[in-house]
């Protein structure tokens, strides 16, 4: 089974996708309005994928520079893009021809991109004629810088560290001298949390902290070494000292600042276990949904469905899935569990519902047998011990200059 | 991921995909009371089909805008 590559740019296209559904579905209402008028059916109607093609591709370009727009700002976007949108609708000729206006307005809706590929639509469709030249070229050319522009504007994140792919090496998986820099503070997600957080920097940051906004390493070069095929290899730390820092690089769901990760042969992540579980969704279909995610086919899922749901425990997988993070998790792991040949993930327990949450030290035992190596991430000191797993912190964290500690564990 | 954008989107409602013909009816329909009772505009042809060829394309451009803006805040960013 292939781990599905996941690149951001098509959540945008996903978007149009589900959006075309709609377009497709009202288009048959359009055919049954051109019946009950009697509008014949023009041979120009086989230019149509060709707007069509135009169109969507001015609209991928617009809603990734959108996406990019609306991930770098607040939220707060959203409802000034409500507007932008509707005034931009009146501003095309979507209610009324081109031609009745005139003069300088009328100068302004050629630059309008959206106005000549729906009067295509219009000539096509309605009036048998083929879009004007100057319609189609002007409209193939703002597609393309559109296009092209916002995808160099998505792209133009700074690309630091670089992944290696997974080879054949004989010992464990290491980190070496790996770096990660984050910035302190909260995200503003809307102009409503920044007034208050704005008031609070001006007091004085509570004793000893870093003031929000300044850059800190919470991992810096570090060598994080596990030793040869270890058993299984413990993380410890008090909050904040990187234990999830070091997970989430070596899993690769966060790229260092500086320095690399290698890890020899699979990594199933068990950090923040309820992520992309949907909670509107029933707890079958999240299964398939995750399943298909982590690249199973629907019929391998199908077919271990009744595993998965007995190890989840609960047996109420056919309900709503939002109050039971119990149960994705346990399912999660399973699923993990079935697909990872020898290496077993990080489990981060916080990420999976806090320590209140019984079942991740029993959901992670069983993938220790079978000499399969383990990488346990517990908040708790006592379980690791209890699993037989020497934790021989190194470099002992000290107050907030804390560092990861890291142990190996005897095999 | 489409898809489940899709199941999700109409899950929860009771008309299930009538939603997405009803939008632009809807649209065309107050258009068109406007563009010939209130101001009567020429198209050259019965107003309703004229509004609703503008409304389809323009719903497609206006939805997968709003969806996207809305998408990138709803899926998880790591890093």
């Amino acid at each position: 089974m292939t781990k599905v590559y996941f690149p951001r740019e098509i959540f945008p296209f996903a978007v149009i996708l589900v959006s075309f559904v709609d377009f497709a579905v009202g288009s048959v209402v359009l055919a049954g309005l051109m019946l009950w008028y009697h509008i014949p059916v023009h041979w120009t109607l086989l230019f149509l994928p060709v707007v069509i093609v135009v169109h969507v591709v001015f609209t991928a370009g617009v809603a990734l520079r959108c996406s990019r727009w609306a991930t770098s700002f607040y939220r707060d976007v959203k409802y000034l893009f409500e507007i932008v949108i509707m005034l931009w609708m009146f501003g095309t000729s979507v209610v009324y021809p081109v031609s009745r206006v005139g003069g300088s307005s009328a100068r302004c809706s050629v630059l309008n991109p959206m106005t000549p590929i729906i009067d295509a639509y219009r000539s096509v469709v309605l009036h048998g004629e083929l879009p004007g030249p100057r319609v189609r070229l002007g409209g193939r050319v703002l597609v393309r810088v559109a296009l092209i522009a916002s995808w160099l504007a998505f792209h133009q994140r700074p690309s630091s560290g670089s992944r290696s792919a997974s080879d054949g090496g004989a010992d464990g998986s290491r980190s070496r001298g790996i770096w990660k820099k984050f910035r302190r503070g909260e995200r503003h997600d809307s102009l409503r949390d920044l007034i208050p957080s704005d008031g609070a920097r001006d007091l004085p940051p509570p004793s000893g902290g870093r003031s929000p906004g300044e850059e800190f390493w919470a991992l810096r070069g570090r060598v994080v070494r596990g030793r040869p095929r270890p058993d299984a290899l413990g993380i410890i730390g008090p909050n904040g000292a990187g234990k999830s820092t070091v997970l989430k690089l070596l899993c690769r769901l966060m790229r260092p600042t500086r320095g690399q990760t290698r890890v020899d042969g699979r990594i199933g992540a068990l950090i923040e276990v309820g992520g992309s579980f949907h909670p509107d969704l029933t707890g079958r279909e999240n299964v398939f949904l995750k399943g298909s995610i982590m690249g199973m086919k629907q019929a391998d899922i199908a077919r271990r469905f009744d595993e998965i749901v007995e190890f989840a425990g609960p047996r109420r997988v056919h309900r709503h899935a939002g109050q039971a993070l119990l149960e994705r998790h346990g399912r999660a792991a399973r699923l993990l569990d079935r697909r990872t040949p020898r290496r077993r993930g990080a489990a981060d327990r916080r990420g999976a519902g806090g320590g209140r949450c019984g079942v991740p030290a029993q959901g992670v035992r069983p993938h220790g047998r079978n000499g399969r190596a383990r990488r346990a991430h517990d908040h708790r000191l006592a379980p690791a011990r209890a699993r037989g797993v020497a934790v021989q912190p190194r470099d002992p964290p000290q107050g907030r200059e804390a560092r990861c500690a890291v142990a190996t564990a005897a095999a | 991921m489409a898809r489940r954008d899709l199941l999700l989107r109409y899950k929860q409602t009771l008309m299930g995909f009538g939603w997405s013909i009803l939008m632009p009816v809807t649209n065309m329909i107050v258009f068109s009371i406007i563009f010939t009772r209130v101001v009567p505009l020429h198209t050259g042809m019965p107003y309703p089909i004229f509004a609703y060829t503008g409304l389809l394309p323009w719903n497609l451009f206006a939805s997968s805008l709003r969806f996207s803006v809305a998408s990138a805040h709803r899926q998880p960013r790591r890093s």
